[in-house]
């Protein structure tokens, strides 16, 4: 409600503004003041009666005390002349722009949320960044933000600035800057509405925009392609509120023009304009979300959006999980029809249906936790999904293998203290005991290993050069740990089934089927044979 | 119009669930624990992917781990040697 009637009041205050052209910003910014709690203006009086004193004093109030907590009427007027000007600037004439609002009575909600998302971008393209700083107020009535600090402001116009533009926006609240801006406004201040409409006033000077080009949507329904204001604002002009028909023109003439942001919201917004008011609301909200996530992914909502137009709106956020919905819905759409014919039927069908459904919902969330831990995944179908995971999950393996090959390569020789003869030998093949021991899964599937010559994966070339390396390297590396070495390699040779001796194979693989015996005897007495073998060869 | 509902709806559960049980199936090979048990045929798709999502993070834990050792190794190595060139090259 405040929207419109605030719109009301702005589009008179233009008219007065630029019939005016204030020169004595305070004695015009009381014009407008509160008079009864309605505006009077000077030309389209009639419609500023319409403003509901005691709603407004309400949302007054209460927008007040949450903002500044200290200002009084007189202030809460002043506040409102500064997003005027920025109103004014911006704005075209749009004759036809109350009428509109008149009738579309459920922008209240609908704006409130969309025009918190658009706030921060078109605070950068608005010259007045108080009216844009305002646009989140009427947020203040939904969400209460505790944003607002109101900072020590020198005065009380100054002080309900900031508290507006502290609403959701992340403009920079240097004080100078505001000032200046300040001063701005009271240059061309005009009397502006109500305190009780000034939640909506401030909220609804950002809307503005919007709300032309949905008259313009509107007009363009009647057959008139009117482009109301294309002035800095593409962001608004995306905002098609118009009925569907006109959807698919808007979507191809604002999406060209408007940044990646605003294409999203823009297809959101046009995807929700054709569809009822409470529908509408719902796409706010998944054109918060869309837009939330327009820093990620700008190309890919619009043309989700572009594609999905007359879908649901539940498709709009969410991806391939909306075919599991959308069938479940289906279904849940067809239990009913039956319960008619079979009741029996029917309600099992349904229970089974819900059931059904409670699965589904299951396996998303799972999904979904899977999609996450899956670095660079952005599929969006389920099947593409579930592959990219098979295979990480087998380079996740082959991964954790190969460096528990290497650390228990390279361990032994470092742990153990120098010429301990027999000792590196049995220590050297506990410790490879140990280390091959810690990754159960990795040593587990020696079938890995002989997939991992085909898998592309970096660390794989450099080991498969560790196999001809053990040797040379156990020899450059005096006694020490000689066993150790040797052991190692066995073990690596092991992995790599191309060359190595099958007794390394069996012997890693008895290693490996008793998980975490770091302490067993019996593989150490095995390597221990092996690295006598070894041992033999590298002195 | 409920043809149209059904057969976008089937068509569209069809694909994802011979995939589904495709998938499941080789997910189900690639963990362990879930080869160990014994009623192998009747784990569910969430089950697996629960499993699925717990496997990975333990591997991911692991391979923490894992370079943490090789890094620790790194340090204790010599710079040029072609030990520190492997290890490095296993670490990133």
């Amino acid at each position: 409600m405040p929207l419109f009637e605030l719109f009301r009041l702005t589009k008179a205050k233009l008219e007065s503004a630029q019939d005016k052209n204030t020169s004595s910003p305070v004695d015009e910014v009381m014009e407008l003041v509160w008079e009864n709690g309605q505006i009077s203006t000077q030309s389209q009086s009639s419609r500023s009666r319409n403003i509901p004193p005691p709603q407004a004093d309400h949302q007054a109030s209460s927008s007040r005390a949450r903002e500044i907590g200290n200002s009084s009427k007189t202030t809460m007027v002043d506040e409102i002349p500064m997003s005027v000007p920025s109103l004014m600037t911006s704005l075209s004439q749009d004759d036809d722009l109350v009428p509109w609002l008149n009738h579309h009575q459920s922008l209240d909600g609908y704006c409130s949320d969309f025009l918190h998302d658009v706030s921060p971008v078109t605070v950068n393209e608005q010259e007045s960044d108080i009216a844009v700083n305002q646009t989140v107020f009427p947020l203040s009535q939904r969400r209460n933000n505790g944003n607002e600090s109101a900072p020590a402001a020198s005065s009380s116009q100054y002080n309900g600035f900031q508290s507006h533009s502290l609403y959701g926006s992340d403009r920079d609240r240097d004080p100078p800057s505001q000032q200046a801006k300040l001063g701005r406004f009271t240059q061309t201040q005009e009397p502006l509405t109500t305190p009780s409409n000034k939640p909506g006033f401030i909220n609804f000077s950002h809307f503005l925009r919007p709300a032309a080009l949905a008259k313009t949507n509107n007009n363009n329904l009647h057959g008139t392609k009117e482009k109301s204001p294309q002035s800095p604002p593409n962001v608004f002009q995306t905002r098609v509120l118009g009925a569907k028909d006109s959807e698919d023109k808007f979507l191809n003439e604002y999406i060209a023009s408007a940044t990646p942001k605003d294409n999203q919201k823009a297809c959101l917004i046009s995807e929700d304009s054709g569809r009822k008011d409470q529908e509408s609301e719902k796409a706010v909200v998944c054109s918060s979300v869309g837009s939330g996530n327009s820093l990620d992914g700008p190309s890919e909502s619009p043309s989700l959006s572009l594609k999905r137009k007359h879908s649901d709106i539940q498709d709009i956020d969410c991806h391939s999980d909306d075919v599991e919905e959308e069938s479940g819905d289906v279904r849940k759409e067809a239990a009913p029809s039956r319960t008619g014919m079979g009741s029996k039927r029917s309600r099992s069908a349904e229970v089974h249906n819900l059931s059904e459904r409670r699965r589904r919902d299951r396996i998303n969330e799972k999904m979904r936790a899977l999609q996450e831990l899956i670095p660079n995944c952005n599929k969006v179908d389920k099947a593409s999904m579930l592959d990219e995971a098979i295979e990480y999950l087998k380079s996740l393996q082959l991964q954790v293998q190969i460096m528990s090959m290497a650390s228990g390569y390279y361990m032994p020789p470092v742990m153990f203290p120098p010429g301990m003869g027999h000792y590196p030998a049995a220590a050297a093949a506990a410790a490879m005991a140990m280390s091959m021991g810690m990754p159960p899964y990795a040593m587990g599937l020696p079938d890995l290993s002989r997939q991992g010559s085909s898998v592309n994966h970096g660390p794989q070339f450099h080991v498969s050069g560790m196999q001809q390396q053990p040797m040379a390297m156990a020899m450059a590396i005096p006694r020490v740990s000689g066993g150790g070495f040797y052991t190692g390699s066995s073990t690596m040779d092991m992995n790599k089934s191309d060359d190595g001796s099958t007794r390394d194979l069996s012997t890693s693989k008895d290693q490996t089927t008793m998980k975490n015996n770091s302490n067993s005897l019996k593989p150490i007495k095995r390597k221990h044979s092996s690295s006598d073998q070894f041992r033999g060869s590298s002195s | 119009m409920s043809n149209r509902r059904s057969r976008q709806s089937s068509s569209a559960s069809r694909i994802s669930d011979d995939q589904m049980i495709d998938l499941v199936s080789k997910l189900r090979q690639l963990l362990p624990e879930i080869r160990e048990r014994r009623r192998s045929d009747k784990v569910s798709a969430s089950k697996v992917l629960q499993e699925t999502c717990n496997y990975i993070r333990k591997l991911h834990r692991e391979v923490d781990n894992l370079s943490d050792r090789l890094s620790q190794l790194l340090d204790s190595v010599d710079e040029d040697s072609p030990e520190a060139a492997v290890i490095r090259s296993l670490l990133m």
